[in-house]
């Protein structure tokens, strides 16, 4: 019974690098998170606007002025939420897609934020 | 009514980098450590649904995907070389209900090719119903037919009861109208209608298990 077991797992080995597509077909990817990059500006000059694309805030991390107000837009087909988990108390609640969401901050500060719905969906508002 | 959801793909049985040895146990232990009421697990060696349930002391509906034609003999291969055989030791998607009984499963056919694909669900005690997927996306299907194929089963099989419907959908953007998404993680989602999310969506510490990392929320009833 080994031997013929053995050739089997043989042929499975070699049937598996044509085969085994169900297991590789989904893996995660590696990060495609854009690196800091200013933020764009709205087309009210005293607005930043956040995009929520792709599961990801873009950009990332974006600044604003001290009394500026920044706008997140949710271009996704998916609800996000623009969370504070450090430096504010910010929580928008569920944004459904297409819809806004806009605060205003009037300190100085960092503030670290997170998608609620997608644990891995992070941004930050530094404030000057 | 509160009820915290688990999906997670368990990249049949395998680690990241390859352990080179089943790892029930291992999974059997880290899936039985969590805080869940229910888990929807994808890509399941067809042979552990039921040690993952009895060590998680929970109850299990599995339905077969994959790969599984002479099952005992992909079954003696895979457990010994894991990670050469890799899926093709045959395929499963599992829902495990704890602190509930499962009055019904059911079952239906999303896509033959280029792999059997199913959508299953039970309905629990409380008359929730909380399916579970696991679909191919083919370069032919940017319209997330499958997705809206899958969803309109359970649809059916639900009616206007709550319901819970995820699992990975392989998409990282999915769409499933009438539903709210209330958890994603890369292509792991879930949505739902008649709860609501109740937490922030976690995603638990698994160590080298699978290449998914599991995905879990807590939900509350809307009313």
């Amino acid at each position: 019974m080994t031997k013929p077991l053995t050739a089997l797992a043989v042929c499975a080995a070699l049937a598996g690098g044509t085969l085994a597509a169900c297991g590789d077909d989904d893996e995660e990817s590696a990060s495609t998170t854009p690196a800091a990059a200013p933020a764009t500006t709205g087309a009210a000059a005293d607005v930043v606007v956040v995009d929520m694309k792709d599961i990801e805030y873009v950009p990332r991390n974006a600044t604003a002025k001290v009394g500026q107000t920044v706008r997140w837009t949710n271009s996704d087909p998916v609800a996000h939420t623009v969370t504070a988990k450090s430096g504010s108390d910010v929580d928008s609640g569920t944004i459904d897609p297409g819809k806004d969401f806009e605060t205003r901050f009037d300190r100085p500060g960092k503030v670290d934020y997170v998608c609620t719905i997608h644990p891995n969906q992070t941004g930050t508002v530094t404030v000057r | 009514m509160e009820m915290r959801v688990l999906s997670w793909n368990l990249f049949h049985g395998r680690a990241v980098p390859p352990a080179g040895r089943d790892l029930l146990d291992e999974y059997a232990a880290t899936l039985a450590g969590w805080r869940w009421d229910v888990a929807l697990l994808q890509e399941v060696p067809p042979w552990w649904p039921r040690p993952l349930a009895q060590a998680a002391g929970a109850s299990c509906a599995r339905v077969l995907t994959s790969r599984n034609f002479l099952l005992p003999l992909r079954r003696a291969l895979a457990v010994r070389w894991p990670d050469r055989v890799r899926s093709n030791g045959g395929g499963a998607n599992a829902i495990l209900v704890r602190g509930a009984r499962i009055p019904e499963h059911r079952r239906r056919r999303v896509r033959w090719w280029p792999e059997r694909r199913l959508v299953h669900a039970v309905r629990l005690d409380s008359g929730v119903w909380v399916a579970n997927v696991h679909l191919t996306v083919p370069r032919e299907d940017p319209g997330q037919e499958d997705l809206a194929r899958a969803l309109r089963a359970v649809l059916g099989w639900a009616g206007e009861a709550p319901l819970v419907f995820g699992g990975d959908v392989n998409q990282r953007r999915p769409a499933a109208p009438g539903l709210a998404h209330v958890a994603g993680h890369h292509v792991d989602h879930l949505f739902a209608r008649g709860l609501r999310r109740a937490s922030r969506a976690e995603l638990p510490e698994r160590g080298p298990l699978s290449d998914h990392a599991p995905l879990a929320v807590d939900l509350v009833s809307d009313d």
